[in-house]
């Protein structure tokens, strides 16, 4: 077997350009078989030797446009950590730290009340309430830009329909957010509309991810967080709202620290989910690639 | 161009079609488009990889590992799947081919009154 100097040195470049891949070893494993075959060939045909790889590398194409091609995908984008993707991770770690915040805040104040209902009721009920209502103009945002950064980042192109999905949710969030810190009384403050608006960007960061999971990027177990966050959390709710946990709320006759106590598991695991896989968006290196393949072959 | 050009979107078919014959590694596929074509398809060789892997993700492919002289090999053949996708679109390219020569056979076009 003849190893080939310049041919190694262009596996090389290739091996940089495409190490954001979990398949990168095997790519460049493959191509180094491509090259080092068609090299002895014309070798052994009586090409001089560096002739035959320039030959060789000259018809493979250059490492940029070859590593480009790998990442392009059907939908127009490409592929690899950008610094947008990376940015969005970093915004991502602090969506992450919001909801373990808030998390950990409900979860202290509905133990409190459980203590000492009197003493503690009405702090509560503002943690609860300007939580939410921050959390929205805050948390949900960021969390909608790292999904949109795990979209760039699994090759959406610009029109993808689940960017402009994203955006739009995050733009309804901050509209309804901003609604309530304007104090404005609306009838969503009681209804669906809210608990939608904190369970729509788990759902969608949960279905982007395991879109990315299938595309060959590496699975975390935190992830199960996500897409298990809101159903662990409400059902606790319920299941302790049912049993009868805690004292219960003589103006709405329900056990609303119980099921604070219950909920605050959303965002904590939320939380949890959401910073591991930021973290790992946020610390990928940038491929620098000249951008979507124009080559015949794709 | 030209050629080249035009063989844009059917890729796929080639891949498919050469590997009907029988497994092969990436560099035989190549070959094997570039001599069946006569040499009219010279494509950009490291771009067909990306193709193969993609179509082994469709499921219309499947690939092992193996050694020849010192080095890994990868090879890719055909599935049942990627048998019924060359099928089909072996025919899609036949109607097509069809509709084209007739539009551009020279056949004459019945003159209006």
């Amino acid at each position: 077997m003849n190893r080939h100097a310049l041919v190694e040195d262009y596996l090389a470049a290739l091996g940089w350009q495409v190490a954001w891949r979990r398949d990168a070893e095997q790519v460049v494993a493959e191509v180094a078989d491509h090259l080092h075959t068609a090299t002895d060939r014309l070798v052994a045909t009586g090409v001089n030797p560096v002739a035959a790889q320039h030959r060789v590398l000259h018809a493979f194409g250059d490492p940029d446009v070859v590593a480009v091609a790998f990442a392009t995908t059907p939908r127009g984008g490409i592929a690899v950590p950008t610094r947008f993707t990376r940015t969005a991770g970093a915004l991502g770690v602090a969506a992450g730290l919001w909801w373990l915040l808030w998390g950990a805040a409900l979860l202290v104040t509905s133990a409190a009340v459980m203590v000492d209902e009197f003493r503690y009721i009405e702090v509560a009920g503002l943690v609860a309430w300007f939580g939410f209502l921050a959390t929205l103009v805050v948390a949900v945002p960021l969390t909608y830009a790292t999904v949109a950064g795990l979209l760039v980042r699994g090759g959406a192109g610009a029109g993808d329909r689940w960017l402009l999905a994203t955006g739009l949710l995050a733009g309804v969030t901050v509209v309804f957010g901003a609604i309530g810190w304007a104090g404005i009384a609306l009838p969503w403050e009681t209804l669906w509309l809210p608990w939608l608006l904190l369970l729509a960007p788990a759902a969608l960061a949960s279905a982007v991810v395991w879109r990315l999971r299938r595309a060959q990027l590496p699975a975390l177990g935190s992830d199960w967080l996500l897409l298990l966050a809101w159903p662990v959390g409400l059902g606790a709710s319920f299941a302790l709202q049912t049993w009868h946990v805690g004292p219960l709320d003589a103006s709405t006759l329900t056990y609303r620290a119980a099921g604070g106590l219950g909920g605050s598991l959303g965002p904590l695991l939320i939380g949890i989910g959401l910073l591991a896989r930021a973290w790992w968006l946020a610390r990928e290196i940038p491929a620098a690639l000249p951008g979507p393949a124009t080559a015949v072959a794709e | 161009m030209k050629v080249q050009q035009a063989l844009k979107g059917h890729v796929d078919l080639l891949v498919l079609g050469v590997l009907e014959a029988g497994p092969a590694h990436g560099y035989a596929v190549i070959e094997g488009i570039k001599a069946r074509s006569g040499e009219a398809f010279d494509l950009p060789e490291g771009t067909v990889y990306p193709v193969l892997h993609r179509l082994e993700k469709a499921g219309l492919l499947v690939s092992e590992w193996g050694e020849v002289s010192g080095r890994s090999r990868r090879t890719y053949a055909l599935t049942p799947a990627g048998r019924a996708a060359l099928g089909e679109q072996r025919s899609a390219w036949a109607r097509f081919r069809a509709a084209v020569d007739d539009v551009i056979g020279g056949a004459p076009w019945p003159s209006t009154p």
